[in-house]
Order: structure tokens, then sequence, then C-alpha cells
């Protein structure tokens, strides 16, 4: 536990406020974040008084890169930032976590004041001390690519699959992904599915449905030289995903992958569409 | 027009695939084996070249060494192999395909034996990769055969599914030089002592610092990545080892783990190096 109080979706520390962020426009060495702050308290006073700054932490540690960005516009509850990486230093990083921090070079000693700073009445009359860099608020660590981004789609460029096929191969680079490798048409219709969005969603399930069993079957069997998969950051991350929706994970007897998959990325059908 | 990311790699994603289809079947660990101990290459080269091999930007040979030296370098081959590399982008030296590419190379240019990756980590003149390779094959010891075959693949460049990302960084001797080499001179130039790097490395080549930093680094949920946190965490190894003569493996993963807690509460790469390490020290004395 940290010597102050924290606003972030796991903790209680608050019971006024709560810090939101959204991610978009994604390409392969960019994003941008939204953080906004909601509600009065402490975290929202010090970034309105320019002692605390949005920030992000840009992670791949496969490639043992980590480092903190400080969004450039500031003093207001709420702001957009972008952020880059490069492609030499990380390739794609794994995962971005957006924060609050205290003043670098500052530290504060305060009475925290329950209903004056948000904070739960725990925290009421206690003298905390934050330090210099402190992450006031946090949001989870998301990946920096939309939906189910441990899928990636690629052509069969050796040309061996047929016309319409498609194989799912796990990849351990990247943090993990399954790869789609499909035929070349396959992997252009994908691309531009048209008015198919919904067939092409379902093929997308389908090679989930794939790679969740290639986990199950490659990487949880006891004494197997090939286990492991709490090293990859998007498997803790779609296993955390799984869990908080009460779905069986690779780990459980009663997994099934299909309904794993489908649970993630259900299956939408719509015969009157179809008849058209 | 060359870039950075063009050198030339063994398929990451194939090279994984084929290392456990290989794990799998002793067949094909027989065969890669004595394909490393004929005395002709060809074979053991062709297993690797069938992979696949992308980038179109040659390597530059790795340095003359022994075997023992291959999989131990001394501090001199340490800087040549930063010398032949350092301008690899951090992203394709963190994998397995890039460091399989610059052995296979080795091993065409007739500057190791395949055998020589299969030598076991602290043995005698007597026990060499080939000796190993030889008796494991005759015995038909599988036990032995199997570790023969995983030591190849760790040691040309990492085995990704067993051993997890930290692979590249641990298991294979030249990855392992280049990442030393890299953290230590960027501890010597964050706290202005170019002069240290050498000393640095020097006291991250003890396993019971090097192992557990980049384990908490790259294979673990942990937060102790940012560069100046490294660096102070170089600099607290180097402080204790000058205290105590050696930096024992359970005092640095308490300083490890100390470090990860406070990393988890406070953005330390914001803040100055002298001050990073004040209070890595102050929490691990």
């Amino acid at each position: 536990m940290a010597d102050w109080p924290i606003l972030s979706p796991n903790s209680l520390d608050y019971i006024n406020g709560t810090y939101e962020t959204e991610n978009s426009d994604e390409s392969n060495n960019s994003t941008t974040v939204r953080h906004r702050l909601v509600g009065d308290n402490l975290v929202r006073r010090l970034v309105l008084g320019g002692q605390a700054q949005f920030a992000v932490e840009v992670a791949e540690p496969h490639a043992a890169f980590r480092s903190i960005q400080i969004a450039s516009e500031q003093r207001a509850s709420h702001t957009t930032q972008v952020v880059e990486w490069s492609k030499i230093v990380c390739g794609t990083p794994v995962s971005i976590r957006p924060l609050v921090v205290f003043d670098p070079e500052g530290s504060l000693q305060l009475r925290l004041d329950s209903k004056k700073d948000g904070v739960h009445s725990v925290w009421h009359g206690q003298k905390v001390e934050i330090q210099s860099g402190a992450i006031l608020a946090h949001d989870d660590f998301f990946l920096p690519a939309s939906g189910l981004s441990i899928l990636r789609l690629a052509i069969d460029e050796q040309n061996q699959i047929p016309e319409g096929t498609f194989k799912v191969e796990t990849s351990e680079m990247e943090g993990f992904v399954f790869k789609v490798r499909m035929h070349k048409k396959l992997f252009e219709d994908m691309q531009n599915p048209g008015a198919a969005i919904e067939h092409r969603d379902s093929i997308l399930t389908g090679a989930l449905i794939a790679g969740l069993s290639k986990i199950k079957h490659d990487y949880t069997r006891e004494d197997s030289e090939l286990s492991d998969w709490t090293q990859f950051p998007n498997l803790r991350i779609l296993e955390k995903l799984l869990r908080e929706k009460g779905v069986p994970t690779w780990e459980d007897d009663q997994f099934d992958p299909a309904y794993a998959a489908t649970n993630l990325k259900a299956v939408v059908f719509n015969p009157d569409q179809s008849n058209d | 027009m060359t870039s950075s990311l063009d050198w030339e790699t063994v398929r990451n994603d194939d090279l994984t695939i084929r290392q456990k289809e290989v794990i799998k079947s002793e067949e094909q660990q027989r065969l890669l084996l004595q394909s490393a101990i004929e005395q002709d290459f060809s074979e053991f080269i062709s297993f690797f070249r069938r992979i696949g091999i992308e980038g179109n930007r040659r390597h530059k040979p790795i340095p003359q060494m022994t075997e023992s030296e291959f999989v131990d370098p001394t501090w001199t081959t340490e800087c040549q192999i930063w010398e032949n590399y350092k301008d690899l982008p951090p992203v394709m030296a963190a994998t397995p395909g890039c460091w399989t590419r610059i052995c296979l190379q080795a091993v065409e240019e007739e500057r190791i034996s395949p055998a020589s990756f299969a030598r076991p980590p602290n043995s005698t003149k007597d026990a060499n990769g080939l000796s190993r390779i030889t008796a494991a094959l005759n015995d038909e010891d599988q036990k032995e055969i199997a570790s023969c075959t995983t030591r190849i693949f760790r040691v040309m460049g990492g085995l990704l599914g067993p051993r997890g990302y930290r692979t590249t960084y641990i298991d294979c001797p030249i990855a392992r030089s280049w990442w030393r080499h890299r953290v230590a001179m960027n501890a010597a130039f964050a706290l202005g002592k170019t002069e240290n790097t050498q000393s640095y490395s020097q006291v991250l080549r003890a396993t019971g610092v090097w192992e557990p930093l980049m384990e908490h680094i790259v294979s673990r949920q942990a937060v102790i990545g940012f560069p100046t946190v490294v660096s102070a965490l170089v600099c607290r190894a180097s402080q204790i080892a000058e205290d105590s003569g050696s930096v024992g493996k359970s005092r640095f993963l308490r300083v490890l783990v100390q470090a990860g807690g406070r990393c988890a509460n406070q953005a330390l790469d914001l803040l100055g190096i002298d001050q990073v390490i004040g209070l890595i020290s102050e929490q691990s004395l």
C-alpha cells in the first residue's frame, strides 16, 4: 500500500471522483490517450494547481523498455495526449498505462480531510507525505490496439494455404499474439469486408477459439517444456479479462475455448440481413 | 536504402514453432545433434536456414574466440561483441531469431562448430560440446539428448516457450554480453562516470545479479525496467560489491523487490539518478 491515497479502478482510497481514460487514433507507433478527472478531490485539485500532471507509462518489457511520457497540456481536469514510441527501441509497446503523477521536483505534507479531499474515511485525519513523482492516480494497462488485438492477421506468403482457409499459430513475440495466416484473397477480404463485417467478425471469433485451444494444449500442461503462459503480458491480460467476466480460463478444468472466445467476442447472427 | 531493422534474423515465430517440434520429437533431437557433430556442418546449417531468414543486411562475423570463451566472453571479447553489433536496434537484440542468425553465420563462416553450443556451463576442457553430444548419442541417453538440444537452442539465441522473454538476455552468451555491456554503459553514462563501465559490467557478470535483474525487467509483471531505475540498481549492486566483496543473490533480490515496490507507487524515472539511488539505498540497508 502506498503512503498516500491512490485513485484507481482497483482502489477504495477515494470515495469521491473517478479517473477515466480512453484511447483512440492508433497507428503502429502512436496512440492518443484522453485523461479525465471527474468529481472534486485531492488529485483533481493538485492537477488544476499545477502540482500534478497527466502522463502515461509505455512498456515493452520483452525489449527491456519502459518509459513515462508527460502530457503537454496540463492544469485542466481533462487533457488529450498523443503517445509515440520508437519502432527501433521498443517495436510495438505491449501496454500503456495512464497516470497522474505528482511534481517530480517537490513533495507535499498534508493532513487528509475526507470531505475536502474526497478520500475514504480510513484516510481522514491522517498526515501523509506525497513524495516527488508519486503516482496519485492510474488506470489499468491497456493494449495499444483496439478490440481483439491479440489476433494478428497475416498473408500466407508461401502460398501453402488453399483459397478460403486460414491457420492459427501462436506467436510469442509482441507480448504473445495469435497469428492468423490466411490465403491472400481471404486476407484482402478481411481488410475490406464491405457489408460482410459481421461475417468477418465471426471468422475472427473462430480464429480466437483456435488460438485459445492452443493455449490450453501447449501452455498449461504440467511438467511441459513448453508451458508458462504467465511470461506473456497479453495472456495475463486475456486471463484477467476472462476472470472478470466469470468465464473459466485455460487454467480451469471447465475451460471451453468456444465459450471463452464468444464471451470475448460474441457472434452476431442476423438472418434477416443475410437474406437481403 | 537500408533501415536499422533490416539486419538478418531467423524468423522468430517460425523458429519457436520449429524448436517446439524438435523438443517434442526424440527422433528430431537425435538428427539435430548428429548434424551438429558431423565434419560437414551443412545439415546443421540447413536445419536453421529452412526455418527462414528475413532481412538483407549481413552481420559482422563474431570475434574469434575459443569454445569456453564463447560460453563466457571476457571483458575484451564483450567490448568486441558490443563494437560489432552496437547498431542492432534493441527491439531486434531482444529476440532469439537475431542472435540465432549471428550464431548460424558463425557456423557458416567456420568460426565455431555447432557442437560448441552444447557445451555445459562451467565445464572442464575435456567436457566440451562435442564430447557431450557424442556421449549422449552413443549412450542413447534421452534425457541428456534433450538437454543438449535445448542447450543448443538457448545458447544460439534463446528458447522462448519454456524460458519466456528472459531467455535471450540470460541463455545466449553473445546476447547476454551485448545487453550487459549496454546496461553497464547506460549506468556509467547516467552517473557521469563512463570510466566505470568495466566495473559495472563486472558486477553484472555475477549470475546472482544479472539473472534476477533481467527476470524482473523482462519476464515478470514488475515495474523496474525504467532506465533511471536500472542504472540506479547497477550502481547499488556495485556499492554492495565494494562494501561486502560480492553481491549475494538473496540480498540483491531484496533490493529488486523493494525497488519494485517503490516503482509501483512512484514514477522514479522522472527523478534524478542520484535521488533514485538514494531511495533504493535507503530501502535496502
